[in-house]
């Protein structure tokens, strides 16, 4: 059963549309990632869940109960700030105890639970620090501790890495995802890092403007985006649109793309990942019109070398092509040369435009 | 350009040096000749506590002092209650005519105390408050008001709201929020706002004057009424007492709220 469910949530604030019909599932113990660009009322959403705002229409259920009514002190969530919002008064026991002290369970409880949080955490024995005497990582995990510690019914979590520098972000992921492991709980992730919500969620939704976009698994956003917009903010793509011909795109330009997937409409555009792509320098043309794969022929405009792989741009009747390459041996086309561009049909994915 | 440095801090050390002077050796002077002797100022001096203990004896300005106090801390308790919860509200919320009254704050401290007391004592006598202790109170706390409000939003500013949401995200009401966290934070301020409070009600001579009633009147009003009747080293006595009692209030001000900076 969905833990949280959203039912054609919208929020309007002073005239403007915040979140529009908005209708999700939140799956029982899922790690749910909700990605987009800034301003797309991603966090707006979070605050809903959490109760610090409600929705201008539409009903919001937690474990069935409707909650839409409920402040967020009573809606049992555990939430993880941005800047993590530890209080500067209180040491790491006593900001993991407050929700615990709040809810009036006695000392002996609040002792062993906090430790319990503690050890899930690893800070054991940095009870007795104040916020300000902590690195960011272990303020990170004080946030965290203090959240999971009440026993939650959801976990939201809003940006909780972006104030991390790269290497202890990555680690901070990697820990985020074992504790939610262990402890089970149905979490929902916002953030603008599209790397970060790949690695991190089994779900995830993609919010433009106020609208949900597309959900589903990181793989299938990733590998079958439905929109231009999705393909090019999760990942990078290139983009053909063309007429549709049978099975095939006619192109402007005069080249034409093939695909495995169903076109439809007299227009149609087509995305590709640059990653799906090689360059090779000669083909036997003969050879590439029997086989499966698209081909466009192209010059070199740009090489980056990075040394695990190497990226492309090349100029080709049509426009620009990214392309990047694993540096698996194959030859390496140097920039002004002739080249060719092919790919298998079925990565080249119909999207909306 | 090291030259005019150093003259500019010469300058500077003797416009320091005058003001601090003309500032302190009148308090100084009155201090030395409420322990001198003669009535008269005559030096030198000779060392006496006699009009300290002629102070003692005196009813009239100790039960004015003891009345003093008692209005000073009732205006110190609800003043800055009320200030605290208006700078509170300021903070967390949006509402229509918020700039107005934060603007409206402001007149009391510019407008001359003659004037609001002489409007104070009209408008208490039109609506029946007359005068007294709780008139005396009700002016002091008008008056003590935009203090509190402006030296706790001041520390306020500097407070991160998400800390209150992530405390009502753990099950904490409104009270515990404030109880717990916000009062912590701002508590230097109010501690500041409330000494800034009993101050400005303790010194309070005009509205004080306009609302004493015969048998009920402050330490300032009985001063001045003495000083009328014919001056005597007593009054430098009970007045250094009270810029005794003053300064040390604004020392511990000092201790807890920087002036001009945040913190």
């Amino acid at each position: 059963m969905a833990e949280v469910s959203l039912r054609a949530v919208s929020k309007t604030f002073n005239d403007v549309q915040a979140l529009q019909n908005v209708s999700m599932e939140f799956a029982n113990g899922g790690f749910y990632a909700l990605l987009g660009p800034s301003g797309c009322g991603k966090t707006t959403l979070l605050r809903l869940v959490a109760g610090f705002d409600f929705p201008t229409s539409g009903s919001i259920s937690i474990a069935g109960e409707p909650v839409e009514e409920l402040g967020v002190e009573k809606r049992d969530v555990g939430m993880v700030f941005q800047n993590y919002a530890l209080f500067p008064n209180m040491n790491v026991a006593g900001n993991i105890g407050f929700g615990l002290s709040v809810r009036k369970i006695s000392k002996i409880e609040q002792t062993r639970r906090v430790g319990e949080a503690l050890e899930l955490v690893q800070l054991k024995g940095l009870e007795d620090r104040k916020p300000h005497e902590l690195s960011g990582g272990q303020r990170q995990r004080v946030a965290l501790a203090r959240a999971i510690v009440i026993r939650p019914r959801v976990l939201l979590l809003d940006e909780p890495l972006s104030a991390l520098d790269k290497a202890l972000r990555v680690e901070m992921q990697v820990e985020l995802k074992r504790i939610q492991r262990e402890v089970g709980i149905t979490t929902i992730f916002v953030t603008h890092d599209q790397e970060e919500a790949l690695t991190l969620s089994d779900r995830m939704g993609i919010l433009r403007d106020g609208v949900l976009v597309q959900e589903g698994s990181p793989a299938e956003l990733y590998e079958r985006p439905a929109s231009a917009f999705a393909a090019t903010f999760l990942g990078d793509a290139n983009l053909f649109g063309g007429r549709v011909a049978g099975a095939e795109l006619q192109l402007e330009c005069g080249d034409v793309i093939a695909t495995t997937h169903p076109l439809s409409g007299p227009e149609a555009t087509l995305a590709v990942r640059p990653e799906k792509m090689q360059v090779v320098g000669a083909i036997e043309e003969r050879a590439a019109a029997t086989s499966r794969m698209n081909v466009l022929k192209a010059r070199v405009a740009q090489r980056i070398f990075a040394g695990s792989s190497v990226t492309y741009l090349l100029d080709w009747n049509g426009g620009t092509i990214k392309v990047f390459a694993q540096n698996s041996g194959a030859e390496i086309v140097d920039p002004g040369r002739t080249a060719y561009v092919m790919w298998d049909r079925e990565h080249t994915i119909p999207v909306t435009p | 350009m090291s030259l005019s440095d150093r003259r500019l801090g010469v300058a500077g050390r003797i416009y320091l040096a005058l003001t601090l002077f003309f500032l302190y050796t009148p308090i100084f002077v009155m201090a030395a000749m409420s322990f001198n002797a003669s009535p008269f100022y005559r030096l030198p001096m000779e060392w006496t506590t006699s009009w300290y203990v002629k102070l003692a004896s005196n009813a009239g300005l100790i039960d004015a002092g003891i009345n003093s106090l008692l209005v000073a801390l009732a205006t110190t308790a609800v003043s800055t209650t009320l200030g605290t919860a208006a700078a509170v509200a300021f903070f967390r919320h949006k509402f229509r005519g918020k700039r107005i009254l934060q603007v409206l704050l402001l007149p009391p401290v510019a407008i001359p105390w003659l004037i609001i007391g002489t409007s104070m004592l009209v408008f208490f006598f039109w609506t029946g408050v007359g005068r007294g202790f709780h008139a005396m109170v009700l002016g002091h706390v008008a008056l003590a008001l935009p203090y509190v409000v402006i030296v706790v939003s001041a520390r306020l500013s500097a407070f991160d709201i998400q800390l209150e949401e992530a405390a009502r995200s753990l099950g904490a009401g409104h009270w515990q929020v404030f109880r717990q966290v916000t009062l912590p934070f701002i508590a230097p301020g109010v501690i500041a706002a409330a000494l800034f409070a009993f101050a400005v009600s303790f010194d309070q001579f005009v509205i004080s004057y306009f609302l004493a009633v015969p048998g009920f009147s402050t330490l300032p009003v009985e001063i001045y009424t003495a000083i009328r009747k014919g001056f005597t080293p007593e009054i430098n006595a009970v007045s250094t007492i009270v810029i005794a009692i003053s300064m040390l209030l604004l020392m511990v001000v000092a201790r807890f709220y920087k002036f001009g900076s945040i913190r």
